[in-house]
């Protein structure tokens, strides 16, 4: 029982530290320098290939929808944000709705 | 403290908290739903499930560690996955730190500190959105309002999902999967601001998925390092040529 404790709080501390390793470096890096652009794309770069990876090869629930569906409800959740004026809750309820009726 | 500072404090606080009962909050609840289920299913406590959720804020490490908790791995093998599952804040609340502390900064540093907590993938990609248009000293305030908010959402999710979300109809759990991934199409792709931002999506979305072939542990880490490299060198190329 105690080990379970242990580990959580072991595991809240490695986590823990990269956000405060951040804060830390980020006292001496410049928001306009170089490294912090490329700080910037490193970041942007992971995220999107994250999601990237969910649309085009998710494990679990989603892997039982057909590709086509989960790239057009991407889509769709793209092009409503757009000509709603960039609603965010109306793009993303198209293209949850667009996958759940397809899917 | 000054007067201004604290109401600095409380207007950024409650924007992030409001801005946390919209469409981020509603992808937590399916995040957390899911982990909710899966600690059930192994045999993990409710309030385990829940102390996670509060403490780690990170539902890639809190599937990490249930999962090696599962196939009974040591201690070290798994705080060495959590441990890396994690790297990925670094990018983020390096990028988030400056933005925070330009608030001039007479010890307000601790802030930084504290609202890092709550920094994850929706709340960076949010603030990156928001913080240009924000005064930095409501920066840190508004991401310890926003994470506080989604916390106890998520905690709920968690117990919806512990105690039974299994019988839900099979396009409501597939709709509330693919909120995340619809979410962050938009987020991410809506309104492209810059040339490396472009470059960035670009590069991330073809080697996240191409090292995931290759290595599911590394893809995420390596996709962004290379990705984001390539695209930094890619824009520095483009804006070296002659117009």
């Amino acid at each position: 029982m105690s080990d379970l404790w242990l580990l959580l709080a072991l595991c809240t501390g490695v986590t823990y530290f990269w956000r405060g390793l951040g804060v830390l470096l980020s006292g001496r890096i410049n928001v306009d320098s170089e490294l912090f652009r490329w700080a910037e794309c490193v970041a942007y770069a992971m995220i999107t290939g994250i999601i990237a990876r969910m649309v085009v090869m998710p494990t679990g629930a989603l892997a039982t929808c057909p590709l086509w569906v989960r790239v057009t409800a991407s889509a769709v959740a793209l092009l409503v944000y757009r000509l709603t004026g960039k609603n965010l809750s109306v793009g993303v309820a198209a293209g949850v709705i667009t996958l759940a009726a397809f899917g | 403290m000054p007067a201004t500072s604290t109401s600095d404090f409380r207007l950024g606080f409650v924007q992030g908290a409001r801005e946390a009962c919209g469409v981020p909050g509603l992808l937590m609840s399916a995040g957390f739903i899911g982990f909710g289920s899966m600690a059930s299913d192994a045999g993990a406590t409710f309030v385990f499930a829940a102390l996670a959720t509060i403490l780690m804020w990170a539902l890639p490490g809190q599937v990490v560690m249930l999962d090696m908790m599962t196939v009974k791995a040591t201690l070290f093998a798994t705080l060495l996955a959590v441990f890396f599952s994690a790297v990925r804040f670094l990018p983020m609340t390096v990028t988030l730190g400056p933005q925070m502390r330009m608030a001039g900064n007479s010890g307000g540093g601790w802030r930084a500190y504290l609202a890092v907590q709550w920094v994850a993938t929706t709340s960076w990609a949010l603030a990156m959105q928001r913080y240009p248009n924000m005064p930095a000293a409501q920066r840190a305030p508004w991401m310890m309002g926003f994470g506080v908010v989604c916390t106890l959402v998520a905690v709920v999710c968690c117990a919806i999902g512990y105690f039974g979300a299994d019988n839900f109809p099979r396009a409501i759990r597939i709709g509330l999967i693919f909120l995340m991934p619809a979410f962050f199409v938009i987020l991410l792709a809506g309104d492209v601001r810059t040339r490396a931002m472009a470059a960035s999506l670009v590069c991330g979305a073809i080697a996240g998925p191409a090292l995931y072939l290759w290595s599911r542990e590394w893809s995420v880490m390596l996709g962004g390092l290379i990705g984001g490299t390539v695209a930094y060198a890619a824009q520095k190329f483009w804006k070296g040529l002659p117009a």
